[in-house]
Order: structure tokens, then C-alpha cells, then sequence
């Protein structure tokens, strides 16, 4: 029983931050809800262009990429936020 | 012979389009993020500056240079496949342009096009026929069949009138000299006067047109190019309209036409000539429940003056709205019911052999019957317990379903009842059934005085410990479900859900189900349909420029990708090429 209380104490924590949380974000638009389709209607037209184009290799330097830019947003704010506490020596501009 | 000819155009141009495009994008970006930029302001000091390594220099270097090189090739290549293809394309141009044509089995381009007068013509009045080939001197063969002039018969037709007694006459084969096989020759346009094609006689031209047919493949009454203008005979210039129409029929009897859209053309008998295609409606869509009853075409001048008549129609009756059908009541107001008869009587719960018919129905002494029409007997399946006598009505349906089985209780084996009906009361409640010294029972209770500790210790703290837990069951299933239910329906659950949906398409990019025969473009131009691969490379030359062009952009991504990928990071800690070209000491 004290574990069902702790599971319920934790899933109503876990709504009243999904509440808190759905409460600032956006839907998610039109547009991009359609994306994943338009994505396979693209990629169904390009089915078979495998031989001249490196689609692995690109998706891969898509999606590193897309992961170095977060990283890097990251970086910038780590070092900002440490440049309140060192009088700008961890500056990032 | 134009079907192959536009399936090279096109195989050769996508190539280099598709090539060109990729490659400005990449130009774009790697111009953006190598390229010189406005510093920014900058809210802190700045990083101590770090000489930037060989690597780094390498890797801006590349990504800056292979994108505009990447560029020039692709151009270089495009213009190079439009020349080598320009008189494709200017043919594939031409087909866009040209008029007044019926196409039918083997396709082929249309070549002309009158200069229509607007009345007939006589004496020395002419109409003029333009060649909309490229190259005049293609005008003599380019008309005829899809192996050349060898194998094709292209013949010219005049139509002319009466002008005493408005007759028209019928379409006359012309001599070769006034056909145009023969006088096209060398030259775009020709002006055939009326004398020239009805004689010299009055007689006034009506109609020109040309017809081939190819050897082997159609007939003269079945040409695969139809030539048919008419630019000078009045009634031909009078548009005409057809359109087709069906009767839709609903079981209540209520019909309703449903019509097509119209289909216009221009011909000088008056009629549809066979290749025109109208469309007959279906009565799903017109009028949703119906069945079709009747269908035609209804045929009529386009201006009015000329009302709509059938041109051709027929029945569509469906067997059972023939008023001879035995089920012809039931679909006119008559309400008819399922059911079973036994030696051609229906049915009932008090008829015993009833009761079973479904086991046994392959009786011929059962049949299955939906008012007045027999049918299969197993499309009284749904029967199969009605005539039980204890079948219990659905309320809904009036169907009988089988029914709860009787309670059949047996004899206990102390004879007619097993509870005892003598002696004395029990002086005792019995002893619980959990109460256990077992510690590895599912007990709880355990005795309640006892040297064992296990007995009165371990086993109730075990139903303790159990209680708080090991949570009922369902607990984790319900809890989670319920947590990934609200998840899915919040916005982040959407979002991430079409982050996933995204990433899972865009792995679809690296299908290698297509093989090597690449995307299938179809196409109608003209008239003409072309089901096109325009990056088949599965056979050379393709699949040697596939190569060469694969391992160009393996160069190109890998490189620009790594510098796409290195930089950002580089960049935030004050190392990347922005800060770098900004203080002048990099490239």
C-alpha cells in the first residue's frame, strides 16, 4: 500500500508538471503535425536513389549536426550562466 | 519513337537539376557558417583567443570551397545535358503547342494546326496548314507512325458541299499532290486553295483532315492519328456537347439521374466519331444507396440549338427489380422476413423438430427462406437457436439466441441432500482458513501463541511487509498507462511525438527497397503518357555516372558535414571560424 501512495504521489506529480508544462508549450502546429507525412511522400519519391546519393551518410550529418547545435547552445549558456559568478570570466558571446 | 525520346529528355536533365540544387543548398549553408560575418555583440569578455589547429583550418577551408565548386559542376553538367539534348526538348516543347488532335492506341506527337477560316471556301479561298516542327524539314516524315515513314500510312481527306443543294458530301481521299504526305516537302506552312481539293467545279471546302494509320498495328478504320479539323465547314465549327448519365434506383423506389460532366469537341459529322471519352457516372457517389438502373449518353449541340437527345443508352436492370423476381416486393414496400421451413412449412418454437434444424441442415426437409425468395441455408445461420423453445428473444433484433444452460445439480453422495440433518451444533467457529504457522503460506495470520517465532512474528510481518509493498495488482499497468495516456495527449507528447514521427520518416530516405532503378515519374504531355525513371542506374551508363556522382557527394557531405558538425561546438567555446575570421588570422 505505501508503495501504491508513492506511486500515486509521483504520477500526480507527474500530471501537476505536465499540466505546468502543457500550460507554456505551444501546440504543436498544423504544419509540423503533417511533417512526418510530407517526409515519407518525399522519401517514397526519392525510394531507390540510394545509388547516387549517401542518404546514410547525410541523415547522419543531419542528425550529429542538429546534436552539436543543441550542444553548443548548451556550451553558451553553461558559460554565460558561470560568467555571473566570475565577473565575465566565463563569458560567452 | 516520342515516348523514348522523352524518357532520354527527361532521364538526362533531372541529373543535373537534382545535383545543382543539392549542391546550392550546401554552397548556402557552408557560405553562411564559413563565410566572413559581422561580429556580434558581445556581452562578456571574450574568451582568451586559442590559435586555431591545422585541422580546424582544413576542415573551414574545405567546407567553404566544396559547396561554390560543387556548384560550378553542377552547372557546368546541367548546360552541358541541355545542349546535348536541345533537340528533345525543343520537340518536347512543340508537343505543348500542337491542336486539334485525337490520339488513340500508339501514341504519337501532333504535328499541325490550321488557320481557321470562318466560313467553307471556294474557288481560289485557301486555309493554311502550319508545320509546328522545329526543323522544317522534319514536316515530311515527323507526321507518320512511330518507326518512320516505312512503316506508317498517313492519307489526306476533303469534305466538300453542294452549294446548289447544300449536300454535303463524304470525306474523299485526295491525290497525292494535294494530300499532305506529299506536299508538305520541305516547308512549315502550306496554303491548299479550295479548287486545289474539291475541284474546279463550285464546289465548296468543307473539311480537311488526315489520317494514319500504322501497318501491322491499327487498321484505316481504326487510326492510330486522327487529323480531324474542320476550320471552314459550318456545322463542324459548331461545338457539340455529350454527356453521359445514369438512373440510380434506391430500395424504396425512389430514383434519381445522376449526370456527367460534359465533354466538348468539334466534329464535322455531327456525332461522336469514337474516341471521345465520356464518362458515365456511378450512382455510389450521385446517389449513395442506390443501384444503377440505366445508363446512357445524351448528345446535343453546345449553343442549345440542338437539344440534348440520347445517343445511346441501355438497361441496367438488376434481377431482383424485375417485377417477375420473387424478391421484387421486398425492395418495393413490402417488408420480408428471414426465415426456416421444414417440409415448406415455417418454422416455430413448438414444431420439436425445429428445435435442432441448424444440426441438422443438411436436411432437405429444411430450408431457408427470406420472404417470398429461397435462399442458401446457411443465410439463416443466424436462426440457428431461434426455434429453440427456450430461446430467449433479442430485443433489438427478434432473433432468439440460444439459451443459459439449465442448472443440472447432481446428487450428493449423501443421498438426497448432503447436509447432514442430525446431530449436534458445532461448539467452535472454525478455524480460519489463512491462519498458518507456514512462513512460506499465503497466510496472514499466524498462531496466535506459539515458542516458534516464525509463527507469530515472521508470518505477520510478512503480510505486513506485503501490504505496504506490493501494490494490487493491475497497480503499475494502470498507473503507467494512465501517465503515458496524459503524456501522449500533452502538448510536449505531441511535440515529441512528431519529432519521432519525423526522425522514423526520414529514415525512409535510406530505403534501399527501391533498388537502383530510382523514382518513377508518370506524365501525360499532350496526350502522350510517359512513365519515366529518370535515375535508372542499373545499367551503364547510369549506373557508372550513379557512381561517380555517389562517391562525389560522399567527399562532399563527409567534409561539409564535419565542418557543419565541428563548427557550432568549435564556435561556442571561442574557437570557431565566426570568431576566428572576425579577428583576421584565420584563412
Amino acid at each position: 500500500m505505501i508503495l501504491k501512495w508513492i506511486m500515486d504521489a509521483l504520477s500526480a506529480v507527474f500530471d501537476a508538471f505536465l499540466a505546468l508544462v502543457s500550460a507554456i508549450t505551444p501546440p504543436v502546429p498544423g504544419f509540423f503535425a503533417s511533417l512526418p507525412g510530407y517526409v515519407s511522400a518525399i522519401s517514397g519519391y526519392m525510394a531507390g536513389t540510394a545509388v547516387w546519393v549517401p542518404w546514410d551518410l547525410t541523415l547522419s550529418v543531419i542528425g550529429l549536426w542538429a546534436v552539436s547545435v543543441i550542444a553548443a547552445l548548451s556550451i553558451r549558456i553553461v558559460r554565460m550562466a558561470v560568467s555571473l559568478f566570475t565577473g565575465g570570466g566565463g563569458g560567452a558571446a | 519513337m516520342a515516348g523514348s525520346a522523352g524518357r532520354s529528355t527527361v532521364r538526362r536533365s533531372r541529373l543535373p537539376a537534382l545535383l545543382g540544387v543539392f549542391c546550392a543548398c550546401f554552397a548556402a549553408t557552408a557560405l553562411v557558417m564559413a563565410g566572413p560575418m559581422v561580429p556580434s555583440a558581445q556581452a562578456f569578455q571574450p574568451a582568451p583567443s586559442i590559435p586555431p589547429s591545422t585541422a580546424i583550418r582544413t576542415v573551414v577551408s574545405v567546407g567553404r570551397w566544396a559547396g561554390p565548386v560543387g556548384v560550378a559542376i553542377g552547372a557546368a553538367y546541367t548546360a552541358w545535358e541541355i545542349y546535348q539534348n536541345k533537340d528533345r526538348i525543343a520537340q518536347w516543347w512543340d508537343s505543348l503547342w500542337q491542336k486539334d488532335a485525337v490520339i488513340t492506341g500508339q501514341s504519337l506527337y501532333r504535328g499541325f494546326e490550321p488557320a481557321p477560316p470562318d466560313a467553307y471556301l471556294t474557288g481560289t479561298q485557301s486555309i493554311t496548314m502550319k508545320c509546328f516542327r522545329s526543323a522544317a524539314t522534319n514536316c515530311a516524315t515527323e507526321h507518320v507512325g512511330p518507326n518512320g515513314a516505312s512503316d506508317a500510312y498517313v492519307d489526306s481527306f476533303a469534305r466538300c458541299r453542294n452549294p446548289s443543294n447544300g449536300t454535303v458530301g463524304a470525306w474523299t481521299g485526295l491525290t497525292s499532290a494535294n494530300s499532305i504526305p506529299s506536299i508538305w516537302g520541305g516547308q512549315s506552312t502550306k496554303t491548299l486553295t479550295a479548287d486545289a481539293l474539291c475541284g474546279t467545279g463550285g464546289l465548296q471546302l468543307v473539311g480537311y483532315r488526315v489520317t494514319g494509320t500504322h501497318a501491322g498495328v491499327a487498321s484505316a478504320s481504326n487510326p492510330f492519328v486522327y487529323l480531324n479539323w474542320c476550320p471552314v465547314c459550318p456545322e463542324a465549327s459548331k461545338k457539340r456537347k455529350a454527356q453521359g448519365f445514369a438512373d440510380c434506383r434506391k430500395s424504396d423506389g425512389t430514383t434519381s439521374r445522376v449526370s456527367g460532366p460534359y465533354k466538348y469537341w468539334t466534329n464535322p459529322d455531327g456525332g461522336m466519331d469514337g474516341t471521345q471519352q465520356v464518362t458515365i457516372p456511378n450512382c455510389v457517389d450521385g446517389f449513395p444507396g442506390s443501384t444503377k438502373i440505366k445508363e446512357g449518353i445524351n448528345e446535343g449541340s453546345e449553343d442549345g440549338s440542338e437539344s440534348q437527345k440520347p445517343k445511346w443508352e441501355r438497361e441496367i436492370l438488376p434481377s431482383w427489380l424485375d417485377p417477375s423476381h420473387p424478391a421484387y416486393p421486398c425492395f418495393n414496400g413490402t417488408i420480408c422476413q428471414l426465415g426456416v421451413k421444414i417440409n415448406g412449412a415455417l418454422c416455430s418454437r413448438s414444431i420439436a423438430a425445429c428445435a435442432t434444424w441448424w444440426e441438422n441442415a443438411d436436411d432437405p426437409k429444411f430450408s431457408c427462406h427470406w420472404g417470398p425468395v429461397t435462399m442458401a441455408i446457411t443465410d439463416c445461420e443466424v436462426l440457428k437457436h431461434h426455434y429453440k423453445p427456450n430461446a430467449v428473444d433479442d430485443p433489438e433484433t427478434g432473433v432468439g439466441t440460444e439459451p443459459a444452460p439449465a442448472p443440472q445439480p447432481s446428487a450428493g453422495t449423501g443421498g438426497a441432500s448432503s447436509a447432514p440433518t442430525s446431530g449436534a451444533n458445532p461448539s467452535a467457529p472454525p478455524t480460519s482458513p489463512e491462519s498458518t504457522t507456514d512462513p512460506d503460506s499465503q497466510g496472514c495470520y499466524g498462531a496466535a501463541w506459539s515458542w516458534n517465532p516464525v509463527d507469530w512474528v515472521m508470518v505477520p510481518v510478512k503480510c505486513a511487509l506485503k501490504w505496504a509493498f506490493v501494490p494490487p495488482p493491475g497497480t503499475w499497468e494502470s498507473t503507467f498507462g494512465t501517465a503515458r495516456t496524459n503524456w501522449e495527449a500533452s502538448p510536449s507528447g505531441q511535440w515529441s511525438a512528431a519529432f519521432g514521427d519525423t526522425t522514423t520518416a526520414l529514415a525512409g530516405f535510406d530505403d534501399q527497397a527501391g533498388g537502383c532503378l530510382g523514382p518513377t515519374l508518370a506524365s501525360d504531355v499532350g496526350g502522350i503518357s510517359f512513365n519515366l525513371k529518370p535515375l535508372d542506374a542499373c545499367a551503364a551508363p547510369m549506373s557508372t555516372v550513379a557512381s561517380v556522382v555517389h562517391g562525389l557527394l560522399v567527399v562532399i557531405v563527409g567534409f561539409g558535414g564535419a565542418f557543419l558538425i565541428l563548427d557550432p561546438i568549435f564556435g561556442s567555446l571561442g574557437l570557431g571560424a565566426q570568431k576566428q575570421s572576425q579577428q583576421g588570422d584565420l584563412l
